[in-house]
C-alpha cells in the first residue's frame, strides 16, 4: 500500500530554458518530418516567434529535476516496479524556443485497483512561462506493479 | 492532406502515421533528447535483472508520435487537450501505425470543439496506447 499521507507532496520548481538545441535532439529523437518543430527560419516563416515545442515536449521539464525520480524514493519502490500508465497534457499558451518555463509538481491523488493489487499515484505539473503566464499542466500516473 | 478540419464529420478517419521499426538506437536518442534515462529502456542488463526479455520503449516516445499524427491534421495552436492511456509495452522491432478518427463534434456559437479518439498499434493490431485529442476552432 502506499503511503497516502504524500498527497499534497510539492518539489521543489524546476527552471527551464527552451534551447533551440535540446528542440532540434527531441525533433530527431521523436522523427519528426514537420520543420516548425526543428527549423528557426521556417517556423518564423508561419509566423510563429520560434521553433515550436511539440505537444509532448513539457515532459522533458521535469526529467531537469536535481532529483527527477524522488517521488519514486519517497513512495519506497524500486524504479523497475513502476509503469507509466496514463498521461495527459491541457494546453493554455504554446511554448517557443526562447521561453523559459517554470514547473512545480504536486503528488495530487493515489488510488488502487484490483483489490489493492494495482497501486496508482497521479503527479500533477503546472507550467508558467517567463511571464508568468500559464502555458499548461501535465498529469502523469504510474502504476505500481 | 485529404482530411479537412473544418467540414469534418463524426467517423473520420485521420490519416494514419507509421513509425520506422523501433530499434535500440531510437530508444537511447530518446532517452537523452527526454533525459529519462530509466535504465529499463536502454540497458539490457538491468531489464533482465528487472524480469524483462528486452529493453522497451519509453512509453512516452510512443505517444510523442501520437501526437505527431494530429500535428499533422491540425495547427498545434488549436490542440487543447492530449491524454492517453498505456496499455500494452513496446518492443525492439515493433512496426507501430498511429490512427485515429473524430467521435464528436460540439459547435458552441462562434467554437468549435472536435474530439478525436487515437490509436497506437503494432503490425499484429496489438494496442499500445488509445487516447484522446480534444480540439478548439
Amino acid at each position: 500500500m502506499l503511503d497516502r499521507s504524500l498527497i499534497g507532496k510539492t518539489y521543489s520548481p524546476v527552471i527551464f530554458s527552451v534551447t533551440d538545441q535540446r528542440l532540434k535532439f527531441f525533433s530527431k529523437a521523436t522523427s519528426q518530418t514537420d520543420p516548425i518543430y526543428f527549423d528557426h527560419e521556417n517556423a518564423v516563416k508561419q509566423g510563429y516567434k520560434g521553433i515550436v515545442c511539440p505537444p509532448t515536449f513539457l515532459i522533458v521539464v521535469g526529467m531537469e529535476h536535481v532529483s527527477p525520480y524522488q517521488y519514486i524514493k519517497d513512495l519506497d519502490i524500486k524504479i523497475e516496479r513502476i509503469l507509466h500508465a496514463e498521461q495527459e497534457f491541457s494546453y493554455e499558451e504554446m511554448v517557443f524556443e526562447g521561453d523559459t518555463l517554470t514547473m512545480e509538481t504536486e503528488i495530487v491523488d493515489m488510488f488502487d485497483k484490483k483489490d489493492g493489487l494495482l497501486q496508482f499515484c497521479v503527479l500533477e505539473s503546472r507550467f508558467i512561462n517567463q511571464n508568468n503566464i500559464p502555458v499548461g499542466t501535465l498529469k502523469y500516473t504510474v502504476v505500481v506493479r | 492532406m485529404n482530411f479537412n478540419l473544418n467540414n469534418a464529420s463524426v467517423g473520420d478517419k485521420i490519416p494514419d502515421l507509421v513509425i520506422e521499426p523501433i530499434t535500440r538506437s531510437t530508444l537511447a536518442l530518446y532517452a537523452g533528447a527526454s533525459g529519462d534515462h530509466n535504465p529499463i529502456h536502454i540497458d539490457l542488463d538491468f531489464a533482465k535483472e528487472s524480469g524483462m526479455k528486452d529493453v522497451f520503449a519509453h512509453g512516452m516516445l510512443i505517444m510523442a508520435y501520437l501526437g505527431r499524427a494530429v500535428t499533422n491534421i491540425v495547427p498545434q495552436s488549436n490542440l487543447k487537450n492530449f491524454s492517453v492511456r498505456f496499455s500494452s509495452i513496446t518492443n525492439i522491432g515493433d512496426i507501430l501505425t498511429c490512427s485515429g478518427k473524430v467521435k464528436k463534434i460540439d459547435k458552441n456559437n462562434s467554437k468549435k470543439t472536435i474530439v478525436l479518439d487515437l490509436i497506437v498499434s503494432d503490425e499484429f493490431g496489438d494496442i499500445k496506447i488509445s487516447g484522446v485529442a480534444i480540439i478548439e476552432k
